[in-house]
């Protein structure tokens, strides 16, 4: 086992039954077979320690649910999932307690992620509360000012006796990273975390998270759906379509040399924020044929299909150093 | 040619004993078969100015001053009827939310032929035979006029929201943030939907939104909305490549690209002002980075800088803003 890698996501799956419709009870249709989404699908990928890796792909191609599934906020139907080369599915009380210190999540809608009866104070006690980090009241007086200073939320005197309705979204989006950050974790799940924030404000909360991560030495899972800001944010990136990877390789190789035609067809459409670049337009395929029971998802919009694609799922297969791909063309 | 011509609009919400100024002293042109983009961060009232021009607004609110003319008529002098002929007819609006948008209970077709009854004294085959053909032009299949909103996926609800917003061919339509909610791919083919559609019918386009990007490929010209007035407006090219007002530059440079070298983003600290009792002067002064003493008594006025390109600040016009705007990123760094 290799030692640089500090996450390790073994061919983890993760399915969700369907709740039955009314109709179905009622005509007792289709009984006893429950549609499955596998929202996961067999993802396999390694997160080398420092470095961020970025998840792009459409929604509920299973980006949240892979996060979720790191933190243990969900457990996977089938996989393993090492941090530090030990199995977190298998950890006792303890341990998992210790688990839950060094992996930590910031969420998408700061709005409705903080408690709104809890002051910002009290918000960011209760993770040291739980750990039992530090004791002392003073102490952890401290701790809480410094990491408020840490987010840029100064003086912090000012800020921990206010409750979430009055601060913005970008103050709140704040809150939200030092209450990660505060057990001083080792990695961070950051799911999407400036898609509910103006431009203004994301850039700032972007350069924050890039900001924190160099003095936190910390590794990072950035969610997003924004390739643009995947870019501005990663190391390397992973596409993922309908519960599998398609992609995995550096920023730079996936953005300027795509070789999957999901992720082609994603840059394609990217809008450019610049009126002279003229961006080639292409015409896309109707997307609403249903999903291909076997074989490639993609195959109903890819170009470039051959037979093998509607028969057999392709595994990733190193194309280029570095760089997987999931195609079998 | 000027279709529509708004001037010095006004509209203020009322709230408890205070105003809200949502919409403060507003004015520009649309001319027949452009796109104007208009771009705002949220809260700036950008919406509030949609709905203001179709008069579909709340009841706290209310109109303190100010004309929109349409083909010269101005409609805020027009009765409520002759406005209700005029909405979906000659203005339409497609609207943010499409998972709301449609009645649930009523099939989607049905929905767009009740648009044209409301307008048009046609047969109803003709109405159905009209709405099957918009449908193919929007991407949907003619069958699915007979199925109802939740069997739809989001961006075919959007696609009917379109088809219907068109169905009674109107000169104007105002798209309020289209394609907010969806992924890229389904937000390029419903804009190159609305781009065709605007190409056959000859449509002029209000386009709101927050992502500059969409702006700077669809429209042809753009206006910056900032605390309910607008700073800048132009053709789109000029204000990407010569900006003349400091929160128009600073917005360009908060956004991130696929394309070019990594630079770093610049952020605006601080945050937009209350639109309770605004400041007097520039709105945008506390969060300026070319703020002076003057700022604060400044009146407001659009300046032209040249043709077709007016700024609100007296202080870029002379500066290269551009340049000064790098050094101050590397002072701040």
């Amino acid at each position: 086992m290799k030692s640089e890698n500090l996450l390790e996501i073994i061919d983890v799956h993760k399915h969700y039954s369907l709740k039955r419709g009314f109709r179905e009870i009622i005509e007792r249709a289709g009984y006893g077979t429950r549609k499955i989404i596998r929202a996961v699908d067999g993802v396999s990928v390694e997160i080398k320690t420092g470095e961020t890796l970025g998840l792009v792909g459409k929604s509920g191609c299973g980006k949240t649910t892979l996060g979720k599934l790191i933190v243990q906020l969900e457990t996977p139907e089938k996989g393993r999932i090492n941090l530090k080369g030990e199995d977190i599915l298998k950890l006792d009380k303890h341990q998992l307690m210790d688990f839950k210190r060094k992996v930590q999540m910031i969420l998408q809608d700061p709005y409705g992620s903080l408690n709104p009866r809890l002051t910002v104070y009290n918000s960011l006690i209760e993770p040291l509360v739980v750990h039992k980090i530090v004791m002392k009241r003073e102490e952890r007086h401290e701790i809480i000012c410094e990491m408020l200073e840490n987010v840029s939320l100064t003086p912090p005197e000012e800020f921990i006796k206010r409750y979430p309705h009055e601060l913005s979204g970008g103050e709140r989006q704040r809150v939200s990273v030092a209450r990660a950050l505060i057990l001083k974790p080792e990695f961070i799940v950051a799911d999407e975390p400036v898609s509910m924030l103006d431009a203004s404000i994301r850039a700032e909360i972007l350069n924050m998270l890039k900001e924190l991560k160099k003095n936190f030495n910390l590794t990072m899972l950035f969610i997003t759906h924004n390739l643009a800001i995947s870019r501005y944010m990663s190391d390397r990136i992973a596409v993922m379509y309908y519960g599998k990877i398609c992609e995995l390789g550096s920023t730079e190789a996936i953005i300027r040399n795509p070789i999957h035609p999901y992720t082609q067809l994603l840059l394609k459409c990217v809008p450019v924020p610049d009126p002279t670049y003229g961006r080639k337009r292409i015409i896309i395929r109707k997307q609403e044929l249903s999903m291909p029971e076997k074989g490639c998802k993609f195959f109903h919009q890819c170009s470039f299909k051959k037979d093998v694609c509607k028969e057999e799922e392709q595994k990733l297969v190193e194309m280029e150093r570095d760089h997987w791909v999931a195609c079998g063309r | 040619m000027t279709l529509l011509e708004i001037r010095n609009l006004k509209m203020y919400y009322q709230l408890g004993n205070s105003l809200v100024r949502a919409v403060d002293d507003v004015s520009f042109t649309l001319d027949s078969g452009e796109t104007l983009g208009l771009i705002g961060e949220s809260g700036c009232g950008k919406s509030s100015l949609a709905f203001t021009i179709v008069r579909v607004l709340p009841p706290n609110s209310k109109i303190f001053g100010g004309q929109i003319l349409y083909e010269g008529k101005d409609l805020l002098k027009m009765s409520d009827d002759e406005l209700r002929q005029l909405r979906g007819a000659e203005i339409s609006n497609i609207c943010q939310n499409s998972m709301s948008a449609l009645n649930p209970v009523l099939k989607v077709g049905n929905m767009a032929m009740e648009t044209i009854s409301a307008h048009e004294n046609i047969p109803r085959d003709k109405a159905k035979l009209r709405v099957e053909n918009l449908f193919v032009d929007v991407g949907l299949e003619k069958s699915r006029m007979n199925n109802y909103p939740h069997e739809f996926s989001g961006g075919m609800k959007q696609r009917a929201i379109i088809a219907t917003s068109l169905i009674c061919y109107p000169k104007i339509i105002i798209a309020d943030e289209p394609t907010t909610a969806f992924d890229v791919i389904v937000q390029e083919q419903i804009l190159q939907n609305i781009k065709e559609l605007q190409n056959k019918f000859g449509l002029a386009m209000l386009l709101i939104s927050h992502d500059i990007s969409i702006v700077a490929e669809t429209c042809e010209r753009m206006a910056v909305m900032y605390a309910g007035r607008l700073v800048e407006v132009g053709r789109t090219v000029d204000l990407f490549t010569k900006p003349h007002h400091p929160y128009t530059l600073a917005l360009l440079r908060s956004f991130p690209s696929i394309i070019g070298e990594i630079k770093k983003l610049s952020s605006i600290p601080g945050k937009p002002p209350n639109l309770i009792n605004p400041s007097k002067g520039c709105r945008f002064s506390p969060r300026c980075w070319i703020h002076n003493k003057l700022c604060d008594e400044l009146k407001y006025e659009m300046i032209k800088v040249e043709e077709e390109h007016y700024t609100s600040c007296p202080f870029a016009l002379n500066n290269d803003l551009i340049e000064l705007f790098d050094e101050n990123m590397e002072k701040k760094n």
